[in-house]
């Protein structure tokens, strides 16, 4: 396909990203050096961070056709010594779990990328959302974010996306570890920059929470690899000592490598190296107790990154949890598997209830993702192939369905600056046709047949009923609590009678449209079709249950 | 219903091609008119205030072609249906598997069995001619295309719930209709009310999908055997349900899948969302899962009456029983063709057509049965004390509508599935005819509700008038139209049945206490319905024509509850002036009104001018309706009358295949129950004509309400089930979640806050003590050293006397020491 193969089509998807932020950087150099103007590095830049974002994107729509779902294994495997002193390798390759999340970081970043455009909008709407660039930057009207420190944005952009899909496709601890870390600092100041009014208390919070997270990750890494037995390297010769190949260290673990490790003090080392690993995923998730961070982060970062964050990176937390907790230490997740579904059922009823009182709209939708990403806990904490399997694809549908969500909110903020619900209403009248793509996205985030969410949930009722029957009858009361808030939601911001105060307002653009309309298109087929992801997914996730829980 | 159950073998099936026709024309329309509507209403031509034009000719011909070209897909497929051997009539289609996991495996599938086809007929057919209807109706309409595009969404929706061909694509549709009831209800989106009640429609219908889809996973894990694996206890053995056999089972694709239940006696047995495979492991004894079905008992209930219960608080939110019906009412803030469209002849009816398809389910499971009825009887007489003195002539149909669902679930909960389902289809003709009659009669009065003030209608509109009529004759339980003939099935097989439970124990006595209610609610039928005939057609019209004395003519609502009783008729005709809504696109700002926002001011007298006859889009719709009424009796001639079984009895028969055993009773005891149908019928009758013909016992009625003010304030408003929700349902909810939110953001996220004041706090004291005393004792060790150098300074004076001093000194120190130290 083209010029991918499958040695190359993932370092493509990663590094492609890569290249354009080294780009825009020369360029921003070059601007210091030879005195280039404003305007043109502007938009070299934004032309860089779409292609680059593009090219990415081809990548996985090449690796996602080149991996043959019959075969559960890992494929797409590029493997290179790293670091041979540390035993460090670099190593990519996908299985069901990660190619779905490949494919799907591929899309939410290029459709990030063009929703960080000033392009392809009227007049009328660049005028209200300050996207006129007229070079000066008043502090007292703040202009938009895709007009303020151009080059800077892009290049973080596409450096966040080098980090997401490395992390995705690494099969290294310590290249996971790596990626991992490289997603948090272009977050930190792509919030702390770019973001809304109160942008440094949420980019602070967003990386000091996370880089707590990461450091219990880090000390659980350097345990298993510490305790891990030598593999073999790529160049054929065998590891000193130890090796940080997650696929060996699950097949270590198979044989009892883990399980027969001196405790740490005093408690079993799984179970140890277990909760290490699983708080510094339930931070990214995020798991009731650990959410606090996100309605913050979500509030105050500019559109296109909320979506990358909704969209991406909270399945990084559930991707991490399959990757290393479920693979690597099978006993202690089975150990543990009652209380992730029990944090599970907190997060979907909980965030549910406090979805309904919310007066911010975007406040609202990042409640909502909080509850939504419980169904993913509660359905891998069954561990039966329809749970698991309806878990990641609600990873997927949930990353297809949140970034419309934040994106319809962009819009309506773009206009209005502000987002309280109590101050819109009846916007319907004005602008009926982004009236129409809302309610088509509020609908699926609350689980309508017939659009992707539905799909999701119900696989997810279905597996964890059998094992965890209370708690799915308790969580399926979210189904009546996520109607009412989107139904209250929407009764108040666009029926009723116009606000006269949003007369005359422009209805979409092109640049909205080209945002939302593949999504909702997506939205819509995977609703009816949800076999499209499952069929790649289900081998995978089967026997890693199965290792797990034995037929 | 007698049959040779030994002989059951698993359905034949006739796969057929062109089945997903018949939803997808509905679903093309409404693509149509969703996306390019506004374009054609705006391209072709509509200049403000006129009716009509070319676009809106566009958009309805497309919506009824739509549907006509559904119909007539139907009835092709009826006569292929027809054409088959009575046991092997069953069509089916798989377009695509949609999902695998395991042992869930869900195709998108059609199938039309006699059910399902009678169903189709029913929503193609009445859905075509209620698109007519809506042509003449919502002519002025400037959203035109978005209500046609709707109506259609609505339709697909529909055939996706009839036509499943398994659960998962029947609750598609179950949800898909609860989304275009939504939309259709609050169509005039600006009026905040009729919005709020779009709302809550869809949350209550919520409530019941959550019992429908906890009911599904119960049924689902529990023909897996999840719950208890009983060795031994099972006479037969070709069935040994395990828990391991679902949980662990792992298949990627459908034919894995299928490979994981291997057939026992030719039939798949295990969890299933199919309805076909269901039904021949059920029905087919021999595979055993009937018996463990009938055994297995979930936390110490029967497994199947918890099933049967869940699956109905499903049906009680779609099909509006007790006590989740209270959005049906408030649904009738829809235009009138969508009440009578959804909210009467189909969507509503879902419920009765789940619980019939799954009639050997329910039947294995008597309790579940015995609820079923005892609800919907007491639906049946609740809705009809409430219809008995409501204004609004749609609310009075609403709560009509409420009561006979309560009849249907009677017939489908006492295992008289045939007649359940019977009346139905009558319901479905003689509702329809009443609704779109009341919309033609609203539409003729110029967008007035308020029965109050029609009143000798007869002599303007009269087709109107005389298609009312019929159908009230209908629902009433005349044996001259179709309504008879199913109540009278239903309240008959209820008196006969003694094998209904309540509590795990037969109670043979809920069959004759259930026939008392109905029977009484069958009178009560009666009386509110030639109610709202004769005020609305009989007497003079009090109306405002020009002299404008609207409030005086409030025919008997006491002082007390006047208020409260104009609340429903202001609401009612805000309907015309709310629709310049979607004026966004269609740019037709409905100038027929002088004063568009005049409606505040409920009463005001501005609705001018003499009732007038609807255009003929109305009335030949309504002749039809009013003809099936009539004719679709023939379909149920009882056996009593005509020896042999009724029409649609024999039809339905090898679907409806569950045994219920009806003793035998003499037939002059059947003449006589014939008799007393028609009693009631006659003495509700009597009943209104004497009070309300002519409008001439008003003073007497006033007194009697007067006499009885604290029962009519309570049965007027409801029995204030609406403010019981809000202070029971409503309330705490919203209660709990602002103390969540409260507690997330100050409790939770004050944690994390303090964690960073704290770290702060620690690291400002951290610092003090690394500048005052680790860099103070650096800083000291500095200092002294300095100020040591400065004062040490001094003996370098250059000078070699000093210098030798100093030397000299030292010599006598190192002397001394030497000397004094041993």
């Amino acid at each position: 396909m083209f010029f991918f193969t499958e040695g190359n089509v993932l370092s493509w998807a990663t590094f492609f990203p890569l290249a354009g932020a080294v780009l825009i950087v020369l360029m921003m150099m070059a601007r210091a050096f030879f005195g280039l103007d404003k305007k043109l590095v502007d938009e070299a830049s934004r032309w860089t961070a779409l292609i680059a974002s593009a090219l990415s994107f081809l990548a996985a729509i090449a690796a996602w056709r080149l991996y043959d779902p019959a075969n559960p294994g890992v494929q797409l495997v590029a493997k290179q010594v790293w670091i041979r002193g540390f035993n460090v390798e670099y190593f990519v390759g996908a299985d069901g779990l990660s190619i779905s999340m490949i494919l799907l970081s591929g899309l939410v970043s290029f459709i990030a990328t063009i929703a960080s455009m000033p392009w392809w909008s009227n007049h009328q709407t660049s005028h209200m959302a300050g996207m006129e660039d007229d070079g000066h930057d008043d502090p007292h009207h703040p202009k938009h974010f895709s007009v303020r420190m151009v080059p800077g944005y892009m290049a973080m952009l596409l450096l966040l996306q080098t980090g997401m899909m490395g992390t995705f496709a690494a099969l290294d601890m310590f290249l996971f570890y790596v990626f991992w870390e490289v997603m948090l600092l272009p977050m930190y100041f792509l919030i702390g920059i770019w973001g809304g009014p109160r942008k440094e208390y949420a980019a602070i919070k967003f990386f000091l929470y996370t880089l707590a997270g990461s450091v219990l990750m880090l000390l659980a890494i350097i345990a298993l690899y510490y305790t891990s037995g030598p593999a073999m390297m790529a160049d054929g010769l065998l590891s000193s000592g130890h090796t940080f190949n997650i696929i060996e260290l699950a097949r270590q673990a198979q044989a009892g490598t883990f399980a027969k490790a001196a405790p740490i003090m005093g408690f079993a080392f799984t179970k140890i190296v277990f909760i290490g690993l699983f708080v510094g995923f339930a931070i990214k998730i995020p798991m009731f107790p650990f959410h606090t961070w996100l309605p913050d982060a979500h509030v105050e970062a500019p559109t296109p990154i909320s979506v990358i964050l909704a969209g991406v990176l909270l399945k990084m937390g559930i991707y991490g949890i399959l990757r290393f907790n479920y693979a690597i230490l099978p006993d202690a997740t089975a150990w543990a598997a009652n209380a992730m579904a029990v944090f599970g059922v907190i997060n979907i009823v909980y965030a549910a209830f406090v979805c309904l009182a919310q007066t911010d709209i975007k406040k609202l939708i990042a409640y909502s993702s909080v509850s939504h990403m419980g169904f993913s806990l509660l359905g891998m904490a069954a561990m039966t192939p329809q749970g698991i399997s309806g878990a990641v694809l609600n990873l997927f549908t949930h990353g297809i369905i949140s970034p419309m969500l934040f994106l319809i909110v962009g819009v309506i903020y773009d206009r209005a600056h502000h987002r309280e619900i109590a101050k819109f209403g009846g916007l319907a009248t004005v602008v009926p046709e982004y009236s129409a793509v809302m309610g088509l996205a509020f609908f699926a985030s609350l689980g309508l047949p017939g659009l992707a969410g539905f799909v999701a949930e119900f696989m997810v009722f279905s597996g964890a009923f059998p094992v965890f029957t209370t708690y799915t009858i308790i969580s399926a009361t979210s189904v009546i609590i996520t109607a009412g808030y989107y139904l209250w939601a929407i009764h108040r911001m666009f029926l009723g009678k116009l606000n006269p105060a949003y007369k005359g307002y422009p209805d979409l653009v092109w640049r909205e449209r080209l945002t939302l309309y593949p999504l909702a298109a997506i939205a819509i087929v995977l609703g009816f079709y949800p076999q499209a992801i499952l069929s790649y997914i289900n081998g995978t996730l089967h026997l890693l249950v199965q290792n797990i829980r034995p037929l | 219903m007698e049959h040779a159950t030994s002989e059951l073998v698993p359905v034949v099936v006739s796969q057929v091609s062109y089945l997903w026709l018949i939803p997808l024309f509905p679903l093309i329309g409404a693509t149509i008119n969703a996306v390019l509507g506004w374009k054609l209403q705006g391209l072709f031509g509509e200049k403000p205030g006129q009716k009509g034009g070319r676009g809106k000719q566009l958009v309805h011909s497309i919506a009824v072609t739509a549907m006509a070209a559904s119909f007539a897909v139907a009835v092709y497929a009826f006569f292929q249906l027809k054409a088959l051997p009575s046991e092997d009539r069953f069509l089916q289609q798989t377009l695509w598997n949609m999902l695998t996991a395991g042992r869930l495996s869900v195709d998108f599938a059609f199938a039309l069995d006699q059910l399902s086809m009678m169903m189709v007929l029913i929503v193609t057919g009445v859905g075509t001619l209620i698109h007519v209807f809506s042509i003449g109706y919502m002519a002025e309409e400037p959203a035109y295309w978005r209500f046609f595009s709707y109506l259609n969404l609505f339709i697909f929706a529909m055939l996706l719930l009839v036509m499943g061909d398994n659960f998962a694509v029947m609750f598609f549709g179950w949800e898909g209709v609860g989304l275009a009831s939504y939309l259709l209800i609050a169509f005039w989106y600006q009026d905040k009310e009729k919005a709020a009640a779009g709302m809550k429609a869809f949350v209550v219908n919520r409530f019941g999908d959550f019992g429908f889809i906890v009911g599904l996973m119960l049924l689902f894990w529990g023909l897996g055997g999840a719950w208890q694996a009983r060795p031994g206890v099972l006479r037969n053995t070709s069935y040994t349900p395990s828990a391991e056999l679902n949980t662990m089972a792992a298949a990627t694709t459908a034919a894995q899948s299928a490979a994981l239940a291997p057939p026992v006696h030719g039939v798949k047995v295990g969890p299933t969302m199919n309805f076909r495979e269901l039904r021949d492991q059920v029905v087919i004894e021999a595979t055993g899962v009937k018996e463990h079905l009938v055994n297995s008992t979930v936390w110490g209930v029967s497994l199947l009456t918890l099933i049967g219960m869940l699956l109905f608080v499903g049906a009680m939110g779609k099909s509006a029983q007790l006590p989740l019906y209270v959005w049906l009412p408030d649904a009738m803030a829809g235009p009138t063709p969508v009440s009578a469209l959804i909210h009467a002849a189909t969507m509503v009816t879902a419920g009765v057509y789940m619980v019939a398809r799954l009639n050997f389910l329910f039947v294995l499971s008597p309790s579940a049965m015995g609820w079923v009825a005892l609800i919907g009887a007491v639906t049946a007489i609740f809705a009809a004390s409430i219809g008995f003195f409501q204004y609004d002539i749609k609310k009075v149909l609403a709560y009509s509508t409420v009561s006979q669902l309560g009849f249907m679930f009677i017939g489908v909960g006492t295992g008289a599935y045939w007649a359940g389902v019977y009346h139905l289809l009558t319901h479905a003709f003689f509702k329809a005819t009443l609704f779109l009659g009341s919309g033609s009669v609203i539409l003729g009065c110029h967008h007035e509700q308020d029965m109050r003030k029609m009143g000798g209608l007869q002599k303007y509109m009269p087709v109107t008038r005389w298609t009312y009529l019929i159908a009230t004759v209908a629902i009433a339980g005349f044996p001259v139209a179709n309504g008879f003939f199913s109540k009278d099935e239903i309240l008959w097989k209820a008196f006969t049945s003694h094998h209904l439970a309540l509590f795990g124990t037969p109670t043979p006595w809920l069959g004759p206490a259930i026939y008392v209610i109905g029977l009484i609610a069958a009178t009560g039928t009666s009386f509110y319905m030639y109610r709202s005939y004769y005020m609305t057609f009989t007497g003079e019209y009090r109306g405002d024509t020009g002299h404008g004395d609207a409030h005086a003519a409030v025919a008997h609502a006491p002082a007390a509850a006047a208020k409260v009783a104009h609340a429903p008729a202001a609401h009612g005709h805000a309907d015309a002036h709310a629709a310049p809504a979607h004026g966004a696109h269609a740019a037709a700002p409905h100038d027929e009104h002088d004063e568009p926002d005049a409606h505040d001011d409920a009463h005001g007298g501005h609705h001018g001018g003499v009732p007038h006859e609807s255009p003929w889009q109305i009335t030949v719709v309504l002749a039809i309706l009013a003809a099936g009424s009539v004719l679709t009796l023939f379909l149920g001639i009882p056996m009593l009358w005509s020896h042999v079984p009724p029409v649609l009895e024999h039809w339905l028969e090898p679907v409806l295949l569950a045994e219920v055993h009806w003793p035998e009773m003499p037939h002059a005891m059947e003449w006589l129950f014939q008799g007393l149908g028609v009693l009631a019928a006659t003495v509700g009758f009597v009943a209104a004509r004497a009070v309300y013909k002519d409008n001439r016992n008003e003073q007497a009625l006033l007194a009697m309400i007067e006499r009885w003010k604290g029962v009519w304030t309570t049965v007027f408003n409801k029995y204030y089930v609406d403010e019981l929700y809000a202070a029971v349902v409503i309330a705490p909810f919203q209660a709990l979640s602002r103390g969540l939110s409260w507690f997330d953001g100050r409790i939770l996220d004050g944690l994390v806050n303090l964690a960073g004041t704290v770290t702060r706090f620690v690291a400002s004291i951290d610092g003090a003590i690394d500048r005052y005393l680790v860099d103070g004792a650096v800083n000291a060790v500095a200092s002294i050293t300095q100020g040591a150098g400065r004062s040490l300074r001094h003996l370098q004076t250059g000078r070699i006397q000093t210098y030798l001093y100093g030397a000299l000194g030292g010599a006598l120190v190192v002397v001394l020491v030497n000397f004094l130290l041993p």
